[in-house]
């Protein structure tokens, strides 16, 4: 099958320091890929090169039948490829039903209409997609005010709104406590599931990882150095070495 | 807007037609500037409250329009009213101008905003200045009569009422808008907006667009209204009393900005009685706004009636 996703040989510096170095993977469309490595490894550089937020110094990225290395964040938004930060990111004045209505008024650009009132704009769906983040009760007062773990589901409604093919999540459960890390694994298997989402995620916790992923992707210092699936790459000895420090003999 | 919103939108138009009809002449001429100084803020307020743009050149747009209508009437005689609707497309148009090269910058970087906002006024103060054989220069333009039933100040009072009425709505309409949410969205995270697929760009350039051809409709309202105008209007001093009307009655709520266009108007009446130094009483009480009430006095009165009516409903609650 023709892959959605094609990264070959993408490159990205900063000021001399090569964060990532040569990278080329294929993503297979409906795949779950998990991205791993140390800190500093270059998972954020490279979801920042494939969502637009960067450019690429060298290297190509085929969407479907698309070169989108060159093009801007809103643009690859648009083509169906939605992003979660690793520090939420929401609109936070807005109520939480506002933040999925705007998405939605975006991804139907219709964002430009300046007398249609918003107060009822695509509330349905708003409300539905609310839900099925577990925010049905949700949908008033300003989203800063939620907590923690409701701010990352409502990012996650945000980025379903814009109806994406490709999502890519930069750790969906980094700063949770165990509970609600349990919770949003489970949410973003049903997701992947039901909308049939392809999923690129980068993720520190290992049983999150291990219970999503169906291909675990290791990077070390900007490269590739092992690619398969989660019992593979559980055993691998190098992956072990590579967290635990000892190849440089400073356990951090 | 509710029904009550929009009940009490009439009878207050009903109630302001009535003073301008009735009460003596220093009362309608009052209304009038009050009626103007409110629409000047108004505007501004979709980029300060709703887009969370920052600007202290405003009086650029406000002046074009006052300008260019007074101009077309006095120097190529064109018909009042073809003069008056020339205004604010104009001023909509040197905001698209300025605007271009404005959203250029981050809306975050405030003090960069500021700058550049101030720098491009500042130019359009220095053209009229300076161009004396067209815009005279510091002796300004006088003649600027306004002809028909319009002469009389009360229905020129009247006429203000109802186009000031029907911009507020359009502005409400625009703020509650698909595009016043895109706007209020990238006010709060440009980044999360990209990345929603919203262009920030465009969407600030519309709003510096819409804001300026608002700040023409009431700069051309004042020119007719004060029959004389000079290069004072597009000062930087001018864009500074509807930044103070946001600031002091909170960008955040749609009234706020009204109620600042008060309390300014108060000061300088009633301070203005005792000493001539009254813009020091409106610095100081912005200083203190901008630091202790980030959403204003109308926002506090907000807050505090919000309080009042918990507290209300939690008594009267059976325990």
């Amino acid at each position: 099958m023709e892959p959605l996703l094609t990264v070959e040989g993408l490159s990205r510096e900063f000021g001399g320091f090569v964060a990532v170095d040569d990278i080329s993977f294929a993503l297979r469309a409906g795949e779950r890929r998990a991205l791993i490595g140390p800190n500093g490894a270059g998972k954020s550089t490279l979801f920042n090169l494939l969502s637009g937020r960067l450019r690429p110094n060298s290297g190509s990225i085929r969407y479907e039948d698309r070169e989108i290395q060159g093009c801007s964040a809103a643009e690859i938004c648009r083509l169906g490829i939605a992003r979660t930060f690793q520090i939420t990111s929401i609109f936070s004045q807005l109520s939480p039903i506002e933040n999925v209505q705007i998405a939605l008024i975006a991804h139907r650009q219709q964002s430009f209409r300046i007398l249609r009132s918003s107060r009822r704009a695509y509330l349905d769906e708003a409300a539905e997609l609310l839900a099925h983040v577990g925010l049905a009760d949700k949908h008033g007062g300003r989203c800063g005010l939620l907590s923690y773990g409701d701010q990352k589901r409502l990012e996650l409604a945000i980025t379903l709104a814009m109806r994406p093919r490709l999502l890519l999540l930069d750790e969906p459960t980094a700063g949770m406590e165990a509970q609600s890390r349990r919770d949003i694994v489970a949410l973003i298997r049903r997701l992947c599931d039901e909308r049939a989402l392809t999923l690129l995620f980068c993720e520190h916790d290992m049983e999150s990882v291990f219970s999503i992923a169906e291909t675990v992707t290791v990077l070390h210092q900007g490269r590739i150095v092992l690619e398969g699936p989660p019992d593979v790459v559980r055993a691998d000895e190098m992956v072990r070495s590579i967290y635990l420090g000892t190849q440089h003999g400073a356990a951090s | 807007m509710n029904v009550a919103g929009t009940v009490s939108a009439t009878i207050l138009v009903v109630a302001l037609a009535l003073v301008a009809l009735i009460a003596p002449f220093q009362y309608v001429f009052l209304e009038s500037e009050l009626l103007i100084a409110i629409l000047y803020a108004m505007s501004l307020n979709l980029l300060m409250g709703v887009g969370g743009m920052l600007s202290l050149g405003h009086s650029a747009y406000y002046a074009i329009a006052a300008y260019a209508s007074s101009l077309l009437l006095t120097r190529l005689g064109w018909p009042m009213g073809w003069a008056m609707v020339a205004g604010p497309p104009l001023a909509a148009a040197g905001a698209l101008l300025f605007g271009a090269f404005i959203v250029r910058i981050s809306h975050r970087e405030h003090a960069y905003f500021l700058m550049l906002t101030l720098a491009f006024s500042q130019l359009i103060f220095m053209l009229i200045y300076k161009w004396y054989s067209v815009t005279r220069g510091d002796d300004g333009i006088s003649g600027i009569d306004a002809g028909g039933v319009l002469a009389s100040p009360r229905y020129y009072c009247l006429f203000t009422l109802a186009v000031v009425a029907l911009s507020m709505a359009a502005l409400h309409r625009i703020q509650i808008s698909h595009f016043g949410l895109a706007l209020q969205a990238i006010r709060d995270n440009p980044e999360r907006a990209s990345f929603v697929g919203l262009s920030t760009r465009y969407h600030q350039l519309l709003a510096f667009v819409i804001a300026g051809f608002f700040a023409g409709v009431s700069g051309t309202l004042y020119a007719f209204f004060a029959g004389t105008i000079s290069p004072q209007i597009a000062d930087w001093s001018a864009s500074a009393r509807p930044f103070l009307s946001n600031v002091i009655g909170g960008v955040q709520s749609f009234w706020g900005p009204v109620f600042g266009v008060f309390v300014l108007e108060t000061i300088e009446s009633q301070v203005g009685r005792f000493t001539e130094h009254s813009l020091l009483a409106t610095g100081i009480l912005a200083l203190v706004v901008g630091i202790y009430l980030p959403q204003g006095i109308f926002g506090l009165l907000q807050a505090l009636w919000q309080r009042r009516r918990t507290i209300a409903a939690r008594r009267s609650k059976p325990v």
